[in-house]
């Protein structure tokens, strides 16, 4: 059931660029409406709800008159933080796309990593245990360290 | 392990990789992600209560720890309404049998309770005309009434004789001869 596994990650995704609630639940409702459209076609769903994210954001930016270029404007870290810190953003940014993950590890990557969920709401997300989800995560993050080693970095310490 | 969890955190944070969101929205998060659903399955006219139902139980499994895919919730929703459909038969036969029980015990106190004098028969011949019949009762200690059986429940039989009504045990009785 995809959409109670990937609804919390992106609402966390749209909450965390627009801040308003109501906003937020309009936007997942369209999103998840075709979404239901289009089930059976979508190979990669989370790819997919990330795609169809954007542009409804950006229909919503437009609608706002608000100041959005384009739709690849979302995901650009290189162009949203750029006081010398770019390379290294790009270089997790990676890490965290290129990582080898199933689907619930990516979801609990992205809440926990990125939207600072608490390993018990994740569990509830998920149907999981708190205990499964803080040894899933610790399991990614390895990998994602061994990604760094491969790049030369030996130790995340190393780039705090 | 935790310290690499706890490093890569505060790397996310450094490099504002991170968009925290506050315990407030996750929670509001977590609990608008079922009614929403229901929303979006209303809207697209596939909502259903069995379907209700088995989002119902989808989120009730996962607050417990327990993920399971849709077709096991549909099984396990198919389940609950046949152990539900079960045991609600199984209550009405069961209070059927309670109260045709009760209205049985009713009615027969009732019988009992009406108070009809019994004619005063002083011989065979007056019992047999009154009963249209006359019957032998023959008893396990070989003793031998000679009446008209007039009323009969599981425990006792009573026989009416020109001695006047005699209430014996069931089992006590060894065979019944219409004369």
């Amino acid at each position: 059931m995809a959409y109670m596994e990937y609804y919390p990650v992106v609402y966390s995704s749209v909450l965390s660029r627009i801040q308003r609630r109501e906003d937020a639940d309009d936007i997942c409702q369209e999103i998840f409406m075709i979404f239901f459209d289009k089930f059976e076609t979508i190979e990669n769903r989370r790819t997919w709800l990330y795609g169809a994210m954007k542009n409804v954001l950006y229909n919503h930016y437009r609608k706002k008159k608000m100041n959005v270029a384009s739709v690849d404007d979302f995901d650009d870290v290189g162009l949203t933080f750029t006081n010398g810190f770019r390379d290294t953003r790009i270089l997790i940014a990676e890490a965290m796309e290129k990582v080898e993950c199933t689907e619930d590890e990516r979801i609990i990557l992205e809440m926990v990593a990125t939207y600072n969920y608490t390993y018990t709401h994740v569990a509830e997300a998920l149907g999981l245990s708190r205990r499964q989800v803080e040894y899933r995560y610790a399991q990614v993050v390895k990998r994602i360290q061994d990604y760094f080693s491969q790049k030369g970095i030996k130790d995340i310490a190393q780039l705090l | 392990m935790t310290t690499n969890t706890e490093q890569f955190t505060a790397l996310m944070g450094k490099y504002r990789l991170s968009h925290p969101v506050s315990m407030d929205d996750q929670r509001y998060v977590l609990d608008s992600t079922r009614p929403s659903l229901t929303a979006l399955l209303k809207r697209k006219g596939a909502y259903g209560a069995a379907l209700g139902a088995v989002i119902l139980l989808l989120g009730v499994f996962r607050k417990a720890g327990v993920s399971l895919t849709l077709v096991q919730a549909k099984i396990v929703a198919g389940l609950a309404a046949a152990a539900l459909a079960a045991a609600s038969v199984t209550g009405a036969v069961t209070a059927t049998h309670y109260v045709k029980k009760k209205m049985d015990e009713q009615k027969k106190s009732d019988v009992e309770k009406m108070d009809i004098p019994l004619p005063d028969l002083k011989t065979n011949d007056q019992i047999r005309r009154h009963y249209s019949k006359l019957e032998e009762v023959y008893c396990d200690d070989g003793s031998r009434l000679v009446g008209a059986v007039i009323s009969q429940d599981r425990k006792t039989i009573k026989v009416h004789t020109i001695h006047g009504v005699v209430q014996l045990p069931v089992n006590s009785v060894r065979k019944i001869l219409v004369r």
